[in-house]
């Protein structure tokens, strides 16, 4: 097991699957557990077979720098964009996310009981939460050492939320998911920075190496909540003058 | 298909700080700099995430 692969892919799955049951939780209310079960059930297969596609065209022998820049440049599409929101929330800038809120909306939007359009909407829920999912297992796995490590944490992410969803059967309010977040948009984006740089200048490009992911890492963590700290201080003085 | 779209890549600001990045990468790897790339790359894209965070007017 690759703990560098699977605590990234666990932490972000597990907070795409909460909103992902968020939404599958409100559909159910209109038409039942069954058939909303039924929807998020075929997303994941959808989710699955797409997995699989990808890892097989990994495989297929394209050479390898070009398969890092393509990883990095997704990586730093989505990574640069989590960190942004995760730095917006801290700064005050944004809302935080509120799973309750999420909830009275998807159920307000299931009102008009069109029981085709609810499955659609808990199938379409699950398929675009979990294809950030799918986007940070394929990244983090490239090369095939991965594959099991990246898997493992989103189905163990997966797992560990359907099992607190079918407890308490309620939104999951508890999940700390700025902080999760932050630290998970600053470990993509470094893998991001690292591959992108690394297959446009060549591996001797990183003066440490793999170690200096470790400083990526923390150099994204900190000035990210310096750059809050400055940006919510900026909205104090507006406010003040 | 929209939804399906902005899921993987975003917005189109987010975009465009992706290509500058890479873009800076490139001129920087191969224009003489490669030493420095790995210093200036990360601030670069700290600075386009901080722009990122700023609310759009």
């Amino acid at each position: 097991m690759t703990w560098t692969i699977f605590l990234p892919t666990f932490l972000t799955a597990t907070v795409e699957w909460v909103e992902a049951f968020t939404i599958v939780l409100a559909v159910s209310l209109t038409i039942g557990w069954r058939a909303s079960l039924g929807a998020a059930a075929a997303a994941l297969a959808t989710l699955a077979a797409l997995t699989a596609a990808t890892g097989g065209v990994l495989q297929l022998g394209v050479g390898m720098e070009w398969i890092q820049f393509l990883i990095g440049v997704f990586l730093l599409l989505f990574g640069v964009r989590w960190l942004a929101k995760a730095i917006a929330r801290q700064a005050g800038l944004k809302a935080q996310h509120d799973e309750d809120e999420e909830f009275a909306v998807t159920k307000a939007r299931l009102s008009s009981g069109d029981g085709r359009a609810a499955w659609l909407i808990a199938y379409k829920g699950v398929l675009l939460e979990g294809l950030e999912v799918w986007l940070v297992v394929v990244a983090l796995s490239v090369g095939g050492a991965g594959w099991i490590s990246g898997v493992g944490g989103a189905c163990t992410a997966l797992i560990m939320v359907a099992i607190a969803g079918a407890c308490l059967r309620s939104p999951l309010r508890r999940v700390p998911e700025n902080a999760i977040k932050f630290g998970v948009g600053a470990m993509i984006v470094s893998f991001g920075t690292f591959w992108s740089l690394e297959a446009i200048g060549g591996p001797e490009i990183w003066p440490m190496a793999d170690w200096s992911l470790v400083g990526l890492v923390a150099f994204y963590i900190i000035g990210g909540l310096l750059a809050s700290i400055a940006l919510r201080r900026r909205i104090l003085r507006g406010a003040a003058a | 298909m929209k939804a399906f779209l902005t899921t993987l890549f975003g917005d189109v600001r987010n975009c465009c700080v992706v290509a500058a990045l890479i873009a800076s990468e490139a001129a920087m790897a191969h224009g003489g700099l490669a030493q420095e790339a790995a210093f200036a790359v990360p601030v670069v894209t700290l600075a386009g995430i901080v722009w990122l965070a700023r609310p759009v007017r």
